[in-house]
């Protein structure tokens, strides 16, 4: 669901989903280690989250 | 700012701290990213302003995708480095005082009645003292001060 309108929607969409994703195949948040040449760093759900949260508030900043 | 704010007569150009509740709840409810961005800087500049406590309780209602989560972590971060400037003015007390003395941290931590590895935490403001400990290291550096910065006895 995309809530706000205008020149930013893009982008406030894009912090909202950031800030908070929520995957629609949540199932594999669970599996990432078993993605071909996928850094480690990035093999667990909490890391990536973490870090997304954290480019969100950048945006935010 | 493209927010319309029908039933609230306020000055938008005010700081948000100025603004009414139910004003900042239309920004996390209804704003767009730079409407949160406003919110956010005023956040940073008073984590414990009318602002950013109205933002605390929008958000714990958990009705707003992504921006509850958002500000959430905004008021945590910007209340973290508060602590953490807090803890380094506390740390830089604290080495001064020790350095008057010319103590070793060892030495400085048993006079104050407290660990090495403790008052190391101090110094680098990985924790803050309590007022008590505070005061025990205080009490040390105005009791054992050396002009020359050499530890006596």
């Amino acid at each position: 669901m995309v809530y706000s309108q205008g020149p930013e929607a893009v982008v406030t969409q894009l912090v909202r989903q950031l800030a908070d994703p929520r995957p629609r195949d949540s199932e594999v948040t669970g599996q990432l280690a078993s993605y071909k040449a996928l850094d480690s760093r990035w093999h667990k759900w909490s890391t990536v989250k973490a870090v997304l949260a954290d480019l969100a508030s950048r945006l935010a900043g | 700012m493209t927010l319309q704010f029908r039933n609230l007569d306020f000055d938008h150009g005010a700081p948000m701290d100025l603004w009414p509740a139910e004003a900042i709840e239309t920004v996390i409810d209804r704003g767009s990213l730079s409407d949160w961005r406003r919110l956010a800087d005023a956040i940073r500049r008073n984590p414990w302003g009318p602002a950013a406590r109205t933002a605390e309780n929008v958000v714990a209602w958990g009705e707003h995708y992504g921006v509850d989560a958002l500000m959430s972590n905004v008021i945590r971060h910007a209340r973290e480095d508060i602590a953490q400037r807090g803890r380094a003015e506390y740390a830089a007390q604290i080495r001064s005082w020790r350095t008057q003395t010319g103590m070793t941290l060892r030495q400085f931590a048993q006079a104050a009645g407290t660990s090495a590895s403790r008052l190391s935490a101090y110094e680098n403001a990985k924790v803050a003292p309590t007022t008590d400990v505070l005061g025990r290291l205080s009490h040390v550096a105005v009791t054992h001060a050396s002009p020359a910065g050499e530890h006596v006895g």
